[in-house]
């Protein structure tokens, strides 16, 4: 796999919402300000890159059921270790910092990057920094929207005459990132869009290619229709049933083999 | 007690107040029925959890303050596969249907955000026991109401963009918002 692949992986559209959702908890906790998103933020990559280096390092010794005990084992102490060393710095990053690293520890973005047996420890580094990368900018763009709009601060600093204190309550963390998440499947669908454009130009063009790259292009388009034939269609009660459905079976089949 | 049980359900839930336990919402809380066995599972987990770690917490009284981080974690998982083992053994139907969720609750947001917020301020195990089980029916009503909620968004239709995680953080806000209400009321 190449790092063009693990990238695509990673940033693939249903897996950028999920990750949203799965770190909504420390999302909302961690993000009433810039400063406290930020070192949550780094910490949190600490974490994540740490835990699934030394679960996936470790993997060949301990077995499936192993590595899951090492990542949350390594994950819960360096959340300690980074509550420890702010603790040290001296560093204010809130009152409820130490409960936030807690969290953290057990939080599903760094749950859901625990590498399979056999992945090795290069491919889990890459993934696991992309996650991190990510997840670090959810969290500072969502601290920068509801400091500035929350309490017309930036940085601690008061530079708006008008706030709007609920976006500092939970209820206002969690529509924040609702409407994050709804940009984020915007910018996907434009990107696959255009994706589609091109590929329909190659296709009118392709008179002038060889047939064999005709061929290809076109099976491509034809993916790419069927593709979003089957996101309009999803639109239908009955088709969005079918896919919570699916989405079951295949949250089953994946809490299958973690069980095993 | 119907007041305490007021309190720790509308005023002081744990995840619509408090905001722990949101990511539970996507994996625990998909149709009422299940959400009220894997509450039920989760409460046993916080409970027993929580009388474990509250010796810790006179350890921590003592100076070692940020071992709750490591500890909760850890004892909350360590329980969990123990629940999950007895259940498999007494309960193999049961286990079989929702025995994979287990999981979800070992490293659920809301049981070990309960314990490291309500075990340090109990006074005495009983209190602190009380106190967990409490933030644990919370917990488990707010996944049940969820789960209602959540078993109609495929009957209506939604914008594209919405689709999804977009639609569940914002229904969580929404019903975030109404236990808003509740916040600072005094019985």
């Amino acid at each position: 796999m190449t790092l063009l692949d693990i990238i695509k992986k990673e940033l693939a559209p249903g897996k950028l919402t999920a990750t949203v959702l799965a770190g909504a908890t420390v999302a909302v906790l961690a993000t009433e300000t810039l400063a406290t998103a930020l070192y949550v933020a780094a910490a949190t990559a600490f974490m994540l890159i740490v835990s699934a280096t030394v679960a996936s390092a470790l993997g060949k010794v301990t077995g499936e059921v192993g590595i899951r005990v090492v990542h949350l084992a390594v994950s819960a102490f360096t959340a300690m270790a980074c509550a420890v060393i702010y603790a040290i710095a001296e560093v204010d990053a809130g009152a409820d910092f130490a409960i936030i690293m807690a969290v953290s520890a057990v939080s599903g973005v760094i749950m859901y990057s625990c590498p399979q047996k056999g992945d090795g420890v290069l491919k889990t580094v890459i993934s696991s920094a992309i996650t991190a990368i990510f997840y670090a900018v959810l969290l500072v763009m969502t601290a920068l929207i509801r400091e500035f709009f929350g309490s017309g601060a930036y940085l601690g600093k008061e530079i708006m005459p008008h706030d709007v204190p609920f976006l500092l309550l939970p209820a206002g963390g969690l529509i924040t990132l609702g409407i994050l998440a709804a940009f984020i499947n915007i910018i996907v669908n434009v990107i696959e869009k255009t994706r589609s454009a091109i590929v329909e130009k190659a296709v009118d063009k392709g008179g002038k290619a060889t047939a064999e790259t005709e061929t290809e292009v076109k099976s491509e388009a034809e993916a790419e229709t069927e593709a979003e034939t089957a996101a309009d269609v999803l639109v239908d009660p009955s088709a969005d049933a079918a896919d919570e459905d699916a989405e079951n079976n295949a949250d089953e089949n994946t809490e299958d083999n973690g069980d095993a | 007690m119907l007041i305490l049980i007021f309190i720790s359900v509308f005023v002081e839930n744990a995840v619509f107040i408090f905001a722990m336990g949101i990511d539970g919402l996507d994996k625990l809380a998909k149709e009422p029925r299940r959400a009220l066995t894997l509450g039920f599972l989760l409460a046993i987990v916080t409970v027993a959890s929580d009388a474990i770690l509250w010796n810790l917490t006179y350890v921590q009284q003592h100076g070692i303050g940020y071992l709750m981080i490591v500890a909760a974690p850890i004892v909350a998982a360590g329980v969990s596969a123990a629940v999950a083992f007895i259940m498999k053994k007494l309960f193999a139907d049961t286990y079989k249907k929702i025995g994979q969720y287990m999981i979800h609750i070992a490293s659920n947001s809301a049981v070990v955000g309960m314990l490291c917020r309500v075990t340090p301020q109990a006074e005495s195990l009983v209190d602190s026991v009380v106190r967990a089980a409490l933030s644990a029916v919370g917990v488990v009503f707010a996944y049940v109401v969820f789960a209602s909620i959540r078993e109609r968004i495929p009957e209506s239709k939604q914008p594209r963009a919405l689709r999804g995680a977009p639609t569940l953080l914002i229904a969580a806000g929404l019903l975030a918002m109404v236990f808003c209400g509740f916040y600072g009321m005094r019985l």
